[in-house]
C-alpha cells in the first residue's frame, strides 16, 4: 500500500497527523467494506484461505489504528507510525493461492488484494494480468472500481479500461470511466484526463460520486474540468467572490499585486 | 499549521503579501478563531461545510490545499504543503515569473509595454 500511503504522507507532513489516520482508516473500512465474500456455503477452498489472510491482516490494521487514536502526543503517534501492519509479510501466501487456480472468485480477492499491496506497480502487473483476464465480471471488481485509483499504479488504467469496455452497466462504466480520468489528471495526462471527464459530465447526471455522497458524477467531473481548464500551476488564477464570517463581501482580486498565499483550511 | 500562518503574516507584514483563507469550518467556530486572534488573516467562509461552493469549485478534496498566487495573478505552486523558499523567491521577484529572466522583465517595463493589469 506504498503509494497510497505516499499520498498520505503528503497530507500528514504539514500539520494533521490524526487527519491522516482518518485517512488510512477510511481506505481500509473502503477495501475491506468491497471486499464481500459470498457466502460460506458456496465459498470455495480458495476464497476460505484468502478471507482468512485478509482478517488476519485487518485484525491488526484495527488493532493500530485504534492505538493511534488514542496517542495523546504526536511524539507519540509518530513513534507509533512506523509500526503500522504491512501487507508485505502475506504478499507470497496471496500469490500463490491467486495462481494455483486463477479462474476461481478467490483469486480474483487474491489479486485486487495484491495490486492495493503492491509496493511498486510491477509487483501488482500478474495480479492485475488475472483480473484482465478472468475477473472483469465480478463483484470483485465492481466495487474496486472507486478506489482502484488510489494505488498510482499506471498499469491499472488497463484494467479500468478492459473493465470499460465490457461494462454494459451505465452507472458502474461511468464510474469507472471517472476513476480512469482521475489516473490521467494525477499523471498530468490533461488532454486524456479531460475527454473522459467531459464523457463523464454527460453521463453522470443521476449517479453518486461515492455511496451517500451529495455530489454526483456530474458534478464532480465539473469540478475537475473547471480544474484542469483554470487551476493548473501556470493559469491565472480565477477570481473568488464570497463573504467573510460577519458577511462582508469580498474578493480574491482585492488582493491582486500582491503575492497570494490561498489557503484551503479547517478543523471540522 | 496556524502559528506558522499568523507569524508569515506578522514577519511579511512590509511586503507585498497576502493570506487569504478559505474555510470550511461551522460559522462560530471560525468566528472563535478569528475572535481569539487564532486566524489573523482575510478568510472566505465557505458555508461550513467542506463541501461549500468554493471548496468545491477549486475541486479541493484534502486539506489544507495551498494555492501560491503571483503578483500577475499566475497561479505557481499548489499542494498540501506551503513551499515557502518558493514564496520568498516570489516575494523578491520584481515583477512576475521567475521562469522568465529578470532583465526580459526589466525589458518589457522600461518599454512601456506592460498591459498594467
Amino acid at each position: 500500500m506504498k503509494h497510497v500511503a505516499n499520498g498520505i504522507v503528503a497530507v500528514k507532513r504539514t500539520h494533521k497527523l490524526s487527519k491522516s489516520v482518518a485517512l488510512v482508516a477510511l481506505l481500509f473500512s473502503l477495501l475491506n467494506s468491497s471486499i464481500q465474500l459470498s457466502d460460506a456455503s458456496t465459498k470455495t477452498s480458495i476464497e476460505s484461505q484468502v478471507e482468512s489472510i485478509q482478517k488476519k491482516y485487518s485484525a491488526e490494521n484495527e488493532a493500530w489504528i485504534r492505538k493511534m487514536r488514542a496517542c495523546k502526543s504526536k511524539a507519540e503517534e509518530s513513534k507509533l507510525l512506523p509500526l503500522s501492519p504491512t501487507m508485505t509479510k502475506y504478499v507470497p501466501r496471496m500469490t500463490t493461492l491467486m495462481k494455483s487456480a486463477p479462474k476461481d472468485p478467490g483469486a480474483g480477492t487474491a489479486a485486487l488484494w495484491l495490486v492495493t499491496a503492491a509496493e511498486n506497480p510491477a509487483q501488482a502487473h500478474d495480479a492485475i494480468g488475472i483480473l484482465k483476464k478472468y475477473h472483469l465480471r465480478s463483484k470483485t471488481m465492481d466495487d474496486a472500481i472507486t478506489f482502484l485509483w488510489f494505488t498510482r499504479i499506471p498499469e491499472v488504467k488497463d484494467l479500468l479500461k478492459a473493465y470499460i469496455a465490457q461494462q454494459p452497466n451505465k452507472t458502474l462504466k461511468t464510474t469507472a470511466t471517472f476513476s480512469l480520468a482521475k489516473m490521467f489528471a494525477e499523471e498530468n495526462a490533461s488532454v486524456e484526463a479531460i475527454r473522459l471527464f467531459e464523457e463523464v459530465a454527460r453521463n453522470g447526471k443521476d449517479i453518486p460520486e461515492r455511496k451517500n455522497s451529495v455530489r454526483t458524477l456530474e458534478e464532480a467531473a465539473n469540478s475537475h474540468l473547471f480544474e484542469l481548464r483554470n487551476l493548473l500551476v501556470g493559469k491565472k488564477a480565477p477570481d473568488i467572490q464570497g463573504t467573510d464570517v460577519i458577511g462582508k463581501q469580498f474578493k480574491l482580486s482585492d488582493f491582486a499585486g500582491k503575492v497570494i498565499m490561498l489557503d484551503f483550511f479547517g478543523f471540522w | 499549521m496556524l502559528p506558522h500562518e499568523r507569524s508569515l503574516v506578522n514577519e511579511l507584514k512590509n511586503k507585498p503579501f497576502a493570506i487569504v483563507g478559505v474555510n470550511s469550518d461551522p460559522q462560530d467556530k471560525l468566528r472563535t478563531l478569528i475572535n481569539n486572534k487564532r486566524v489573523t488573516w482575510p478568510c472566505f467562509f465557505d458555508g461550513g461545510d467542506p463541501q461549500g461552493p468554493i471548496a468545491s469549485k477549486w475541486n479541493v478534496s484534502s486539506w489544507p490545499t495551498i494555492y501560491l498566487i503571483d503578483k500577475k495573478g499566475i497561479i505557481r505552486f499548489k499542494d498540501h504543503y506551503l513551499d515557502e523558499k518558493l514564496l520568498r523567491q516570489l516575494l523578491e521577484d520584481g515583477t512576475a515569473s521567475a521562469s522568465r529572466p529578470a532583465i526580459d522583465d526589466g525589458v518589457i517595463k522600461s518599454k512601456g509595454t506592460q498591459s498594467g493589469k
